[in-house]
């Protein structure tokens, strides 16, 4: 049993942290993009 | 829309481009569908019967293949992309293969975990240098090599150029990987391929529940990924120009 939650387990946690941290970067990305990223210098 | 004069190719490529903004639109109703789909199968897998050689752990069916067909996907999707870059010269092809060769590896990656956490269970061994084990462990580490090359050599035309070729060869293994256990037969210590009818009762909807919902994954998470690539390579180019 602990092997079978610890395949899903894993699987879960990765998909979604790597979802996550993929939305975080375009965030980031978009925000310094933007035109009024570009005037405020950051 | 942004809209940026890259320089790279024949044309004056716009980022994101037309069929960058077509793909982000499907991405949240994508993510809806993902979030029903996802609470059917984990109810599928709940309620699927045990297996009476294996026992529980044959469970981690419905998620490892699932995990290797999405690996494979995302390499093929790297090689195909690549080639139609190099046909067509489109900058927006380039990052779609960028983007897939990382989701494929992170793919290829769980489907390496999950396997030799099966292998424990049933073999009680982690890991065997069977045919099977060893060339998807070589399919892992040639997209490894690939997402490097990129990151360390950054977008220029030459680079692209290259990696397309590279992700096309890479594509050898992968039909190697699927057909290397009738290759060695009976030396093969992972099961045979999967076929028509070769799941036991009530074993087929949470299979196909979980190749569902790992494609749907995996192409939630490509969208996603070519939106970064698209907002880097824009950003990349802001800053070479000096803005």
């Amino acid at each position: 049993m602990s092997y079978l939650l610890a395949a899903y387990g894993i699987t879960l946690i990765a998909l979604v942290s790597y979802g996550l941290a993929l939305s975080r970067e375009r965030a980031r990305l978009q925000a310094q993009n933007s035109p009024r990223g570009d005037e405020s210098g950051s | 829309m942004n809209s940026n004069p890259e320089g790279h190719g024949n044309a004056q490529a716009s980022i994101p481009s037309r069929l960058e903004s077509r793909a982000s639109r499907w991405r949240r109703p994508m993510g809806y569908l993902l979030a029903a789909l996802g609470a059917a199968y984990a109810w599928s897998v709940m309620s699927a019967p045990i297996d009476s050689t294996q026992g529980i752990i044959q469970k981690i069916l419905y998620i490892h293949p699932p995990l290797a067909y999405g690996a494979y996907l995302g390499f093929v999707i790297t090689g195909v992309g690549g080639v139609l870059f190099l046909a067509r010269q489109r900058e927006d092809l380039d990052r779609l293969a960028v983007a897939s060769a990382e989701v494929g590896v992170i793919f290829c990656t769980l489907m390496l975990v999950t396997g030799p956490i099966w292998a424990r269970g049933t073999w009680g061994v982690w890991w065997s240098w069977d045919a099977r084990l060893t060339v998807t462990l070589l399919l892992w580490f040639v997209y490894l090599a690939y997402l490097l090359l990129r990151s360390f050599s950054g977008s220029s035309p030459r680079t692209a150029r290259f990696a397309a070729i590279y992700g096309v060869v890479g594509l050898v293994l992968i039909p190697l990987n699927y057909y290397v256990i009738e290759i060695f037969g009976s030396r093969s210590m992972h099961p045979e391929n999967l076929e028509r009818g070769s799941l036991g009762d009530g074993m087929g909807l949470p299979f196909l529940l979980g190749n569902l919902t790992l494609a749907l994954a995996f192409f939630y998470l490509l969208i996603l990924r070519w939106e970064v690539e698209a907002q880097r390579r824009l950003d990349d180019a802001s800053t070479s120009s000096g803005a």
